[in-house]
């Protein structure tokens, strides 16, 4: 019992640190420090963007997380909203207006201030940029325009309700950038841009590496780091390695202090004294399978219901997943503000997966997979990663009868599928903070959506969450909106993804913030 | 001090009886494994159920990642499917694809080529000119567009191989029949009134196709390898199909839990590229 | 009557003029085929740059996609598509990536000495390596030594690169830490990958050249040489490898072409910038800028190299000389030397 409880000691250790390292902030003031200047971070793939603004690949954000700092910040325990370059915030009764003042001795690496105008600039630049920075614009739905009161104050307007805004703040795709940088072109800051975060961008040679420097000067951190000032370590290096058996070598090795992904294979082998582990669960709506009910056998209420039961959860988890990462039991992951389990909808029988389909008519033929009518029961699904856990959906699913295809693209292709329309299911996760995430997939009024179903109900549940001020009522119309999605099987949710890093036992400091995404502020290697 | 062994002018009545030297190849221990390796993946590829000890689709979780015993001959991957089986039920897209790669080469190469050679003035020089574009462009990047265009699979990978191919055969074949075109031979037929067709049959084909030949069966170990580098890219076969390409590159992250995944089917492509190339250079007169 | 020099210089020049020629035209005609055939690419250039950055929340509304469609250029009829391109590629403007947005000339220029430095060291790696087997091989008093040096090679070619590469990785990298497992920071972290491209190379020009050596041993002068007691390190070095480069260097010049675009599994094991790299990205991103960008590049890169050859049969074998003799002679002696090593290799 002692060695799950020294796993569950270090699975927790990053974020009860954190809190330990606030409370302990104002009593104990002893300087942290590193022994070593530089630390070497290993990511999985080029970020092609360093712009955090208009990016949404976790490995850019990693990176850009550290270059930019927000108007707010988030508890990643609790969930609570506080400040940090906006010494003060307030919203309106209806979300449409959100009122912000800032600290006055914040500077960009460029020495120009932090001023109410030049927070203007980057919302309106954002605004412009439009689909090019695609998370941000979903922050921004509604945007009408920033007023600023005085050099301190602003105040953001939009012209519907919109929920996730406060929230989106405190992420770096709200991170601030100077004016220069917003007056850029869209190439032009994905090449760099000029934040006021605790390191700056030092080279970026594509498919080789990133390298971020410390910012001299650093005074404004985030209550909720453990320390103050400038950054503990000098240099930050990010060498691009793709291979997950070189990055793990490395790890091994010593060539490598951290690195980004470690596959769930190998987490046994780093496992022991001399790695930390860091795992986050992800946010949003888990790896699922998301249908088109307009296709043929899509369409067919039995058939998604049955394959909803014929999915078993825990061995998916077992097979494809991280250890200490929970089986998927909603439309959204444990971890996501307003969850509620909806276990008892989508517990593993395929007992009844098979009386469904044969109540409805898909007979077994001879070679094991169903048939109606002359017509074979075989759907695709359409995926760009996590191929593992689709072979393993597909195996399971041989045994009730149903022939999965799998059908693995390039990620171009796989929006491309969406934009035509042309699949019977999707097979990917949607990492999102806010539950909103449900409505963006679900929802047939939004722009982006993946799902399609044709469900008023479902529609009219999902619009008026998006426009709830009240957390409790906005919360209710979340659970019923997740009821909705189950009951209906209008996803088939397979696997809660956990971001699983590691890093040799001396490196201390690695948090994550409330998006799921690495800090680095904090980070030191010990002697 | 050494001389360098001469075949030719050696005085017989020195020399113990022996057997003609092709037959004598034919033997050595090298050729009759090669041989075996050949025929042991020729029956994986026609008659993987009766190899194969279990269902290569269908895995047992429980048994996931087992290193090489007595029930799973090659160990079990990450969904505890049998390795062993998967490997036999790859041989036949591993080894069709190839075989494919390299008939298209050949047939659309040899084809350019004898028209080419035969035809000989304007017509060869603008083909050729065509065979030398399709020489420039890298052979891995006319696959891959090959395959991006027709949709990822064994079968695009296959055409997209041996169109890279088809340039050495073109040139190849554009040789032998200017040479045999020349030869005497050909003259003194044409001079008794045998029509170009018949010359074509029977002289042209015959002398131009060994060469054609040889290299045919060298580039059958060079596709299968292709092949593989391009499902090892991710360009191959949709899972679960088991491709002996893919297989090696679906074990690399296990490379240091569980090496059977990669090492194996990599020693399976190793041993059927080495049989099929020592074969073909008996086919080519090489010792 | 001795040729005068002008003679001889209008030789040459009848003999580079139609070379030359025949070296525009390679490049030109490749880069329009390459143009027809990626633009039968389906799929989305925008859509591909889009979910690099855009992730799972790329934008799939049509409307937003046709905005961005007609800002990136990528309107406008074939014809208009190609002259353009053609027109600021011959000016040496290659264009923009629509994934990275980077210019082109850039990726490549960045990317190119990467790849050559890979491929010099693996070309010479692999032809020493193959000269000296072939030494041992043609000194050696023993068949079965002979015999079995002669099957060393072959392994080289059939082992999957990437299996090799992997296992070097796991030895030298991981296991005993002498060389850097990945990227072009550390400058050796060119040797693993280098040598694993010299096991299939070395192994290609060994095939080429112990059969040019073989051939050449059985040669006159050889027996000559033998006769008049000369070493047979003397004899390998003065006649048997002079002899022997013809079709060695011709095989040199197809493997360089080979490696100009062949490094992509190499590089993606040893997550090394490189040409091979950005081609296969480039595919899968349906980048037509930077397929046709890297395309032209190979093309220059091999064809020079194959004019070179060309131009170097002069050089080592006075019989290919251009001789006043006449064009054709010469002709067909140079493409029967080359058919030679091809069908060697």
């Amino acid at each position: 019992m002692s060695r799950s409880t020294s796993q569950f000691s270090r699975w927790v250790a990053a974020p009860v640190a954190t809190l330990a390292a606030v409370g302990l902030l104002a009593a104990c003031s002893t300087p942290l420090a590193s022994a070593e200047d530089t630390v070497i971070f290993a990511i999985k793939e080029d970020p092609t963007c360093l712009d955090p603004q208009q990016t949404s690949m976790t490995t850019a954000l990693n990176i850009g997380r550290q270059v930019v700092d927000s108007l707010t910040d988030q508890n990643a325990e609790t969930g609570e909203i506080v400040p940090w370059l906006a010494e003060s915030f307030d919203t309106n009764d209806d979300l449409t207006a959100f009122t912000f003042t800032l600290r006055d001795d914040v500077t960009f690496s460029d020495d120009t201030a932090l001023t109410a105008t030049v927070v203007k600039a980057n919302f309106d630049a954002l605004a412009a940029l439009g689909s090019a920075a695609s998370l941000a614009s979903q922050y921004l739905a509604g945007y009408e325009s920033t007023v600023v009161t005085d050099d301190s104050t602003l105040t953001v307007n939009f012209s519907t309700p919109n929920a996730q805004f406060l929230q989106g703040t405190s992420t770096m795709t709200l991170g601030l950038v100077a004016e220069a940088s917003a007056a850029a072109t869209a190439e032009e800051r994905c090449q760099s841009v000029i934040g006021s975060g605790p390191f700056v961008y030092d080279s970026y040679v594509p498919n080789d590496s990133v390298v971020i420097v410390k910012r001299a000067g650093y005074d404004w951190a985030s209550t909720l780091r453990e320390h103050s000032g400038e950054a503990l370590v000098n240099t930050i290096e990010f060498p691009i390695i793709t291979e997950n058996g070189v990055r793990t070598g490395g790890l091994e090795s010593g060539e490598f202090d951290i690195i980004q992904d470690l596959p769930y294979a190998d987490e046994a082998r780093f496992d022991t004294d001399d790695f930390n582990l860091y795992a986050k669960a992800n946010t949003g709506v888990p790896n699922s399978l998301i249908p088109n009910t307009s296709r043929p056998i899509v369409s067919d209420d039995a058939v998604r219901h049955a394959m909803l039961l014929g999915t078993d959860r825990e061995e998916i988890k077992t097979l494809a997943g991280a250890t200490n990462s929970e089986p998927p039991t909603s439309a959204l992951t444990s971890s996501t503000t307003g969850y509620v389990s909806q276990a008892d909808a989508m517990e593993y029988d395929p007992e009844a997966a098979m009386a469904l389909l044969d109540d409805a008519g898909w007979l077994e033929a001879a070679d094991g997979i169903r048939e109606k009518d002359g017509v074979k029961l075989s759907v695709s699904v359409t995926a760009f990663y996590a191929q593992d856990v689709l072979e393993a959906v597909q195996m399971q699913l041989k045994k009730i009868g149903i022939d999965l295809q799998l059908n693995m693209v390039t990620a171009g292709d796989f929006f491309g599928a969406i934009a035509s329309g042309d699949y019977d299911f999707l097979g990917a996760a949607l990492t999102r903070t806010d539950p909103d995430a449900l409505r963006v997939l679900f929802s047939q009024a939004a722009s982006s959506h993946w799902a399609i179903v044709d469900n008023a109900e479902l529609e009219g549940v999902l619009a008026e969450q998006a426009q709830t001020a009240d957390a409790d009522a906005r919360a209710a119309l979340v659970e019923q909106a997740q009821a909705l999605i189950i009951d209906n099987a209008y996803l088939i949710p397979t696997l809660e993804t956990t971001q699983l890093h590691a890093s040799v036992a001396k490196v201390n400091g690695v948090t994550f913030d409330s998006a799921s995404r690495i800090v680095l502020y904090d980070v030191r290697i010990a002697e | 001090m050494s001389t360098p062994t001469r075949t030719t002018a050696t005085p017989t009545s020195r020399r113990p009886r022996r057997l003609p030297p092709m037959l004598r190849t034919a033997l050595s221990p090298g050729v009759l494994v090669a041989g075996l390796i050949v025929l042991a993946a020729l029956a994986m590829m026609l008659l993987p159920g009766a190899i194969a000890t279990h269902d290569p689709y269908t895995g047992i979780a429980a048994d996931r990642l087992l290193a090489p015993n007595a029930t799973y001959l090659f160990g079990t991957d990450h969904l505890g499917r049998d390795l062993f089986s998967r490997v036999v039920h790859g041989a036949f897209l591993s080894l069709a694809s190839a075989g494919t790669a390299v008939l298209v080469g050949v047939f659309i190469g040899a084809l350019l080529g004898l028209i080419s050679g035969f035809v000989g003035g304007t017509l060869d020089f603008i083909v050729m000119r065509f065979i030398d574009v399709l020489i420039a462009v890298p052979s891995i990047l006319l696959a891959l567009i090959v395959v991006a265009t027709l949709g990822f699979g064994p079968w695009s990978v296959a055409l997209g191989v041996g169109l890279g191919a088809a340039g050495s055969f073109a040139r190849i074949m554009r040789s032998q029949v200017v040479r045999v075109r020349n030869e005497e031979y050909v003259e003194a037929a044409r001079t008794l009134g045998v029509r170009w067709p018949g010359i074509l049959l029977s002289h042209i084909l015959p002398n131009a196709g060994r060469p054609v030949i040889a290299l045919a069966a060298l580039e059958l170990g060079t596709a299968i390898l292709a092949v593989s580098a391009l499902s090892f890219l991710g360009f191959g076969a949709q899972p679960p199909e088991p491709e002996w390409g893919a297989l090696v590159s679906g074990g690399r992250d296990y490379v240091s839990t569980a090496w059977w995944l990669s090492i194996l089917p990599g020693v399976v492509v190793l041993a059927v590229v080495l049989a099929v190339n020592r074969l073909a250079r008996l086919i080519g007169g090489d010792r | 009557m001795a040729p005068t020099p002008r003679d001889r210089l209008a030789t040459i020049v009848r003999y580079l003029g139609p070379k030359l020629v025949q070296f525009a035209f390679v490049i030109w005609a490749t880069y329009t085929v390459t143009f027809l055939l990626i633009h039968f690419l389906p799929g989305d250039p925008v859509l591909a740059a889009l979910s690099l950055k855009g992730g799972d929340a790329t934008t799939t509304d049509p409307a937003e996609l046709a905005t961005l469609r007609a800002q990136y250029g990528l309107d406008g009829s074939l014809w208009q598509q190609y002259l353009g391109h053609f027109v600021s590629a011959i000016r040496g403007d290659l264009g923009v990536s629509i994934a990275t947005g980077q210019p082109v000339a850039d990726m490549v220029a960045r990317a190119l000495p990467n790849t050559a430095a890979v491929a010099a060291l693996a070309l010479l790696l692999g032809v020493v390596t193959a000269v000296v087997i072939t030494f041992l091989a043609f000194v050696s008093p023993w068949r079965w030594l002979r015999q079995t040096l002669l099957q060393i090679p072959p392994l080289g070619v059939a082992t999957p690169a990437f299996l090799s590469g992997l296992v070097l990785v796991s030895v030298f990298s991981f296991g005993l830490g002498w060389f850097p497992s990945s990227g072009s920071r550390n400058p050796l972290g060119v040797v693993l990958p280098a040598v694993t491209l010299a096991l299939p190379v070395g192994a290609i020009f060994f095939q080429v050249f112990s059969a040019a050596v073989l051939d050449a041993m059985r040669g006159p002068y050889v027996f000559t040489a033998v006769a008049k007691g000369l070493s047979t390190r003397t004899i390998f070095l003065r006649h048997v490898l002079r002899n022997s480069l013809l079709p060695s260097v011709t095989i040199l010049g197809l493997l360089i072409g080979y490696l100009a675009g062949g490094t992509a599994v190499v590089e993606t094991v040893f997550s090394r910038d490189g040409i091979g790299r950005i081609t296969v990205d480039a595919v899968l991103a349906r980048d037509t800028n930077v397929i046709q960008g890297v395309v032209i590049v190979v093309a220059l890169v091999y064809s020079v190299v194959n004019l070179l050859v060309d131009l170097s049969y002069g050089l080592i074998d006075p019989r290919t000389r251009p001789s006043l003799g006449g064009r054709r002679t010469l002709t067909t002696r140079v493409a029967a030397a080359r058919e030679k090593a091809v069908v060697e290799s």
